[in-house]
């Protein structure tokens, strides 16, 4: 085909004229040109839908920023508090310097013994015998050559019947 | 009549007056990278709608950038298909809406050169109507398909032979 052949077919294809525009069609288009009144040019109002949206994205263009400067003051703050205490306590024992007991023993001592009578309210006699004891906690760690010794007296009152004794 | 209302009426022409001279070529192209009418005329008014937003100014659309969003809408819109079988299935049950103007005398030709232009490979079927039927330069539909101009103006050159090849075939 020469240049004067397309040229012509062109010029036969341009007279072809699309379909018009379905009446409803048409009529939503032009009814979604943007609204002059109380509405400045840079931003063009189409319908109550689009305001809609206009309005949402214009809040979530400050939301996202400002609630991603909240989330990083707060994770500021947590990795401030959580290293905190590590720079200020550098002499507590770490995990690792715990005691580990390898010997804990516990021993009773008979510190005194005696008997004691008493009368009930109706003139009835009634004998104790009373011990006095010294219980002792010793806890060993060896690895580190340390003991911790806990002693706590105790009374132990036992009653007697006179018949028994 | 204040210079607002004056200022409003004159815009309202001029956008009835750009919808007259370049909708029925937006609404032609939507049909030929849309499936079915309803698709067709959904993308084409989301298309003018998503324009004014992105716009921000009473300015009338660039013709190019809406055949270009009407042409990144249907291939979102194809994607989106996910039971493409089905689709086609309904698509071809449809009849097709006339892409022409079927009032005018040659109504037989109209038909002939719409069922031509339909059997051409999409990517020249594009060019051509773009060129012819869109008004657009060979740079505009370089932008709009986001091809060479080089390759535009190659693509329409052997679209248009191939569509008068047909014709003419059809026609002996």
């Amino acid at each position: 085909m020469n240049d004067s052949e397309l040229e012509k077919f062109e010029a036969e294809l341009r007279n072809l004229k699309p379909a018009a525009l379905p009446g409803p069609l048409l009529q939503s288009l032009v009814d979604s040109r943007p609204k002059l009144e109380n509405q400045p040019a840079r931003s063009p109002r189409l319908n109550p839908g689009a305001v809609k949206t206009f309005g949402l994205s214009h809040w979530l263009r400050w939301l996202i920023p400002a609630t991603a400067v909240v989330v990083g003051g707060m994770i500021a703050w947590v990795s401030l508090r959580s290293s905190a205490p590590n720079t200020l306590k550098p002499a507590t024992a770490p995990p690792s310097e715990r005691l580990v007991a390898d010997d804990i023993s516990v021993e009773r001592q008979l510190v005194s013994t005696y008997d004691a009578i008493a009368e009930l309210p109706t003139g009835e006699p009634v004998r104790f015998n009373c011990r006095e004891w010294m219980d002792e906690v010793n806890v060993r760690d060896s690895s580190k050559g340390l003991v911790i010794q806990k002693r706590i007296p105790r009374v132990e009152i036992t009653p007697v019947r006179f018949e028994t004794y | 009549m204040n210079s607002g209302s004056a200022n409003e009426t004159k815009v309202f022409k001029d956008w009835e007056s750009w919808l007259g001279q370049h909708a029925p070529g937006l609404l032609l192209y939507a049909r030929q990278q849309t499936q079915c009418e309803a698709d067709a005329q959904d993308i084409l008014q989301e298309s003018v709608i998503e324009i004014w937003e992105r716009q921000q100014s009473n300015e009338l659309p660039a013709p190019a950038l809406v055949y270009a969003t009407i042409r990144r809408r249907a291939i979102d819109l194809a994607r989106s298909r996910q039971r493409r079988a089905v689709r086609e299935a309904t698509a071809n049950a449809e009849v097709p809406a006339a892409w022409f103007d079927l009032s005018l005398e040659d109504r037989e030709r109209s038909q002939l050169i719409q069922e031509s232009l339909r059997m051409l490979p999409e990517i020249y079927q594009e060019v051509v109507t773009l060129k012819i039927w869109g008004g657009l330069t060979f740079a505009e539909i370089s932008t709009t398909l986001e091809i060479p101009a080089n390759t535009a103006a190659s693509r329409y050159r052997y679209g248009i032979e191939a569509l008068r090849k047909t014709t003419q075939k059809e026609l002996a």
